[in-house]
């Protein structure tokens, strides 16, 4: 848990014959990082030729994106991984995949295309509704400068039906009037820019002008009201043909999901193949693979090519021709460490070998974060909300999924503080089990070891003190199991760096302890702080000296003068660094005290009012207004304190990620 | 320019906006797409989520690219909103581009059924009436019964530059003398825009600046100039501003009797050098300036890189962005055209 799991790498020789199954069961296995056999990484590469594919991997991708998007066009879900089985995949007949696609394409673009149609008919029925409403009323000729011309005439009552059609294609309205004997009496309001096309309709329906009719006066909203219904109309046949789309890509469900299936299926198993390397008789694979793991896929690979099949094992452990940024890292944690481990990578991946902080960040975190947002109140406010958030995202996964997780875990983290600090939503429900931080801040004083602020700026120094001299003690830890023995010693995390740290916090105590008024003794500063600051003076010429020895770098006096120069910046930078850094713990107390305070200014604020309501009110406020800022303010400065001053002193990233070709993950 | 806290928000938003900007790799998936229909899905996780929803409802590609418009036109106007207010003036001249084209597709209408006797009936709600423009309606103008109605409609408005094109309507029976007084006009607020800031900032907007007047410049010498022979016509393409092309190369381009090797003159200007021999054919021209234009924008995302790195705000981030952005829908709409009209019933190919 605390190193990344230990990784084994196969090379294995297989013949030719053979390839095809032990394709499908590693894809099935899925645990196999693989590299490219033909690539610089491999001694043999020269000698190995590529796997012919008859399809292309770029081709795959395009087909499973296009059904993926028709998929996602008919809210259809893609068929979980766990339903991928490659013993099932069949040869992929990419051009008859590509028929079948497009002509459900075709079939959609008809659909689309009356669509459109209708469209148009929306826009010009909403043209003249837009021209109809700027009427107050109609009754007789448009103004001079309207936009729309009104008339009225008589059109024989046969050719009603056919009049309307012809009218269709323009923005136009009519309003029919009383029949008499042969004739019926009609309003025709249309866009003037029309004039020459209406009055070609109007010819053809020997369009007879009258005066404008009474009963056909007034019908202004009248029309406003049927053009409104007309293109709700248009748009609820529009929704049918929209559904009629959905339902023409529902029908071929299950075609889609077989063939996305298959499709994805192949596309792993030709990447698999591509890091394949090829002579005239055998195929040659090599990869990384988590040590448990490595009986399980020896005995697959035995068992699939009846033995005939060379593997051979590699620990990249003591291997000096194996570089660790090279091993892919795999964390393995509880799924309760997970959100810690997805800060832990968020930052960068630990090298192979390195120290795995996910539990040791779990701790810290949670400790700062809880210093800082000490209420229970509050905390169970976060805990409920992170929950909730989790339980939301838990089949979709990913960030925010992480992120609900973490926001509980600090909701729990806030909980216990609060109870240690006796404070729930800012009330002091029941008595604190360590020390009442509002009262402290509100100038009573505590009692016991923490009776003022100046004690609660005591507790997050010696925490800080405690999370720094654990980022040496790791450092030393990874410099011994990576061999860095120059490193060890001179890095300003490491032994002297460390040493150098002990004396200036021991010194720094005994100062404060003597009142501010005296240091230790000659003997003890001189062990404590001079011993160490000196060594330091030899780091540059060391460097010199190995890079002599290696390159044959030339000596000059004046080198003298650059080393002494790095020496006195190396000790600046190591004090100013180490007190900065120490003092950056601070915050903690900062936030803290500012979580408080807010606390008590809402409690005075809501004093203020007589209405009880009012009061409540407020304090519902100021309470849903600390949660979120200050929530945010400690989740970010617990993260920086973990990213700046602890894993600064320790953490070796640049790791290459575990990413196995599985079905089972998608990539 | 000025402290940070006036403008960190401003920049931070830009910064946001400038990294949902499509990669590359994103155009080249879609343009493996067959279909309209597959390829808006592509969209989804996109600043263009709202196209699938549109094409679904309606099936009509036109109202797709109009709220592509109206979309660029709210994002801008948000950035102004936000903005202080020295750089109110800015924003809004990169904004009126966007009111200039839809005043230009009104006016095109307009002539389209004045002049040419089409029916527009099916044109005109694709006009972005979202897009307000100044002093006229985009109504009155598609509607305008004639000529003196519709200049009368322009006077006193930013507009009014077309109406000596206008005038001539009737003997040159084309909007093109108009449309040239249009985007000179538009270019000419625009540097006016860039010389109220100070220094280097005002240096390097004018630089942008100078880049696309430049490429709007090549663009008519290569797509316009050589199918007009009127030499005063030819002369008027060109747009002061640009710093790559000046007017005395539209004076000799009339005069140059090796067109091939005018081009190539032009083109190492710009850092490119074409076989011109071949750049007869108008698909070679598209190619030459659409390299023109991938060479502009490396310009435009280097700032942004540059102020992202050093956190200080620059006006010029707003132009690299906003122009980015114009060409990034342009591109869309070009390709949802190219794949409605040429590659649905041809298997997928173009």
């Amino acid at each position: 848990m605390i190193f990344p799991q230990p990784m084994v790498r196969l090379t294995a020789v297989i013949l030719q014959r053979d390839m095809d199954e032990v394709t499908r069961k590693l894809l099935n296995l899925g645990v196999m990082d693989f590299i490219d056999a033909r690539g610089n990484e491999f001694s043999l590469a020269s000698k190995l030729t590529e796997i012919k594919q008859k399809i292309s991997g770029s081709d795959i991708g395009d087909l499973r994106s296009r059904i993926e998007n028709l998929m996602e066009s008919a809210h259809l879900p893609l068929p979980s991984p766990e339903t991928l089985d490659a013993e099932q995949l069949a040869a992929v007949d990419s051009q008859l995949v590509q028929k079948d696609l497009d002509n459900l394409a075709s079939e959609i673009r008809v659909i689309r295309d009356q669509q459109k149609d209708l469209q148009q008919d929306l826009n010009r029925k909403s043209e003249i509704l837009r021209q109809t409403e700027l009427f107050e009323q109609i009754s007789g000729q448009a103004p001079r400068d309207s936009a729309v011309e009104v008339i009225s005439g008589l059109v024989k009552k046969t050719r009603r039906e056919a009049f309307s059609l012809a009218l269709a294609a323009f923005p136009a309205v009519t309003q029919w009037g009383q029949p008499d004997e042969s004739d019926l009496a009609v309003m025709l309001l249309y866009l003037k820019r029309d004039q020459t096309a209406i009055d070609q309709i109007l010819d053809r329906f020997a369009w007879q002008a009258i005066e404008f009719p009474p009963e056909l006066r007034g019908h202004r909203d009248e029309i406003v009201e049927r053009l409104t219904r007309e293109i709700r109309d248009i748009e609820s046949r529009q929704k049918q043909l929209q559904q009629k789309a959905v339902e023409t890509v529902k029908a071929r469900e299950q075609w889609l999901r077989d063939s996305w299936k298959n499709l994805q299926m192949t596309g792993q198993y030709i990447r698999m193949q591509d890091s394949f390397g090829k002579t005239t008789e055998t195929i040659l694979f090599t990869g990384w693979i988590p040590r448990n793991l490595q009986s399980v896929t020896e005995k697959c690979i035995r068992e699939t090519t009846l033995g005939r099949c060379y593997l051979e094992w590699a620990k990249p452990d003591g291997d000096p021709s194996v570089s660790p940024e090279k091993v892919p890292v795999k964390l393995s944690h509880i799924p309760l460490l997970k959100p810690f481990q997805w800060l832990v990578q968020n930052y960068s991946t630990p090298r192979y070998g390195s120290i795995d902080p996910t539990v040791l960040v779990a701790f810290t975190y949670l400790t700062m974060f809880g210093l800082m947002f000490g209420d229970a109140g509050h905390g169970f406010v976060l805990m409920v909300l992170g929950a909730l958030t989790a339980l939301l995202n838990r089949k979709a996964g990913g960030t925010i999924y992480d992120l609900g997780r973490l926001i509980f875990w600090c909701g729990g983290a806030a909980i216990v503080t609060g109870i240690l600090f006796g404070s729930y939503f800012g009330y002091s429900w029941f008595p604190a089990l360590w020390f009442n931080y509002h009262g402290i801040v509100s100038g009573h004083e505590g009692h016991g070891l923490v009776s003022d602020v100046y004690d609660i700026l005591g507790i997050t120094i010696r925490l800080g003190i405690f999370v720094i001299g654990a980022g040496i003690f790791l450092n030393i830890v990874n410099r011994i199991r990576s061999k860095s023995w120059f490193h060890l010693f001179f890095d300003k995390g490491g032994l002297f760096g460390g040493w150098f740290y002990a004396g200036g916090v021991y010194t720094s105590y005994y100062f404060v302890q003597s009142g501010y008024k005296t240091l230790p003794s000659d003997e003890i500063m001189l062990f404590a702080v001079l011993i160490p600051a000196s060594v330091f003076v030899l780091k540059s010429p060391l460097e010199f000296f190995e890079e002599h020895k290696k390159h044959g770098k030339p000596f000059k006096a004046t080198l003298l003068m650059d080393w002494i120069m790095h020496w006195i910046v190396e000790l600046l930078e190591l004090f100013s660094g180490y007190l900065s850094n120490t003092l950056s713990f601070m915050r903690i107390a900062g936030l803290g005290i500012a979580h408080v305070s807010l606390m008590t200014a809402f409690f005075q604020i809501a004093g203020g009012f007589d209405s009880p309501l009012a009061s409540a009110l407020i304090l519902i406020f100021g309470n849903t207004l600390v949660i979120a800022l200050e929530g945010l303010s400690a989740g970010i400065q617990s993260l920086r304190l973990n990213y700046y001053e602890f894993f600064s002193k320790y953490f070796c990233g640049s790791g290459k990620v575990y990413e196995p070709i599985s079905l089972r993950r998608s990539n | 320019m000025g402290s940070v806290s006036r403008y960190s928000y401003i920049n931070a938003r830009l910064h946001a906006l400038i990294s949902t900007l499509l990669t590359e790799d994103f155009f080249i998936r879609m343009e493996r797409t067959p279909s309209v229909d597959e390829s808006l899905y592509f969209f989804q996780s996109t600043p263009y989520s709202f196209m699938p929803g549109i094409y679904a409802r309606t099936g009509d590609l036109k109202s797709v690219e109009k709220s592509l418009t109206t979309y660029l036109f709210n994002e801008i106007r948000h950035l102004r909103r936000h903005a202080p207010t020295e750089l109110h003036p800015l924003i809004a001249v990169l904004s009126g581009r966007i009111r200039y084209d839809a005043f230009k597709s009104s006016l095109r209408l307009w002539y389209d059924q004045s002049f040419r006797k089409r029916s527009i009936d099916d044109y005109t709600e694709y006009i972005p009436r979202e897009i307000p423009l100044e002093g006229v309606s985009a109504d009155a103008i598609i509607n305008a019964p004639d000529q003196e109605a519709l200049a009368a409609l322009l006077r006193g408005t930013p507009y009014a530059v077309v109406l000596p094109g206008l005038e001539k309507l009737q003997e040159s029976r084309t909007l093109l003398v108009s449309e040239l007084a249009l985007e000179e006009d538009y270019y000419r607020r625009l540097v006016d825009a860039a010389e109220s800031f100070r220094g280097e900032e005002r240096m390097r907007i004018k630089r942008l600046i100078a880049g696309e007047i430049d490429e709007v410049n090549l663009g008519r010498l290569m797509r316009m100039a050589p199918h007009l022979h009127d030499e005063r016509l030819i002369e008027s393409l060109h747009i002061a501003g640009g710093k790559r092309i000046t007017a005395s190369d539209f004076t000799h381009f009339t005069r140059s009797s090796d067109k091939s090797l005018f081009y190539d003159e032009l083109l190492h200007r710009f850092g490119i050098s074409a076989p011109l021999g071949k750049m007869e054919k108008s698909l070679e021209y598209t190619k030459i300036l659409s390299n023109v234009s991938r060479s502009l924008d490396d310009e435009k995302k280097q700032l942004c890189v540059k102020t992202k790195v050093s956190s200080l705000f620059d006006a010029g981030l707003a132009v690299a962005y906003v122009r980015l952005r114009e060409r990034e829908i342009r591109r869309i709409t070009h390709l949802l055209n190219a794949q409605y009209y040429g590659k649905v019933n041809a298997g997928g190919q173009v």
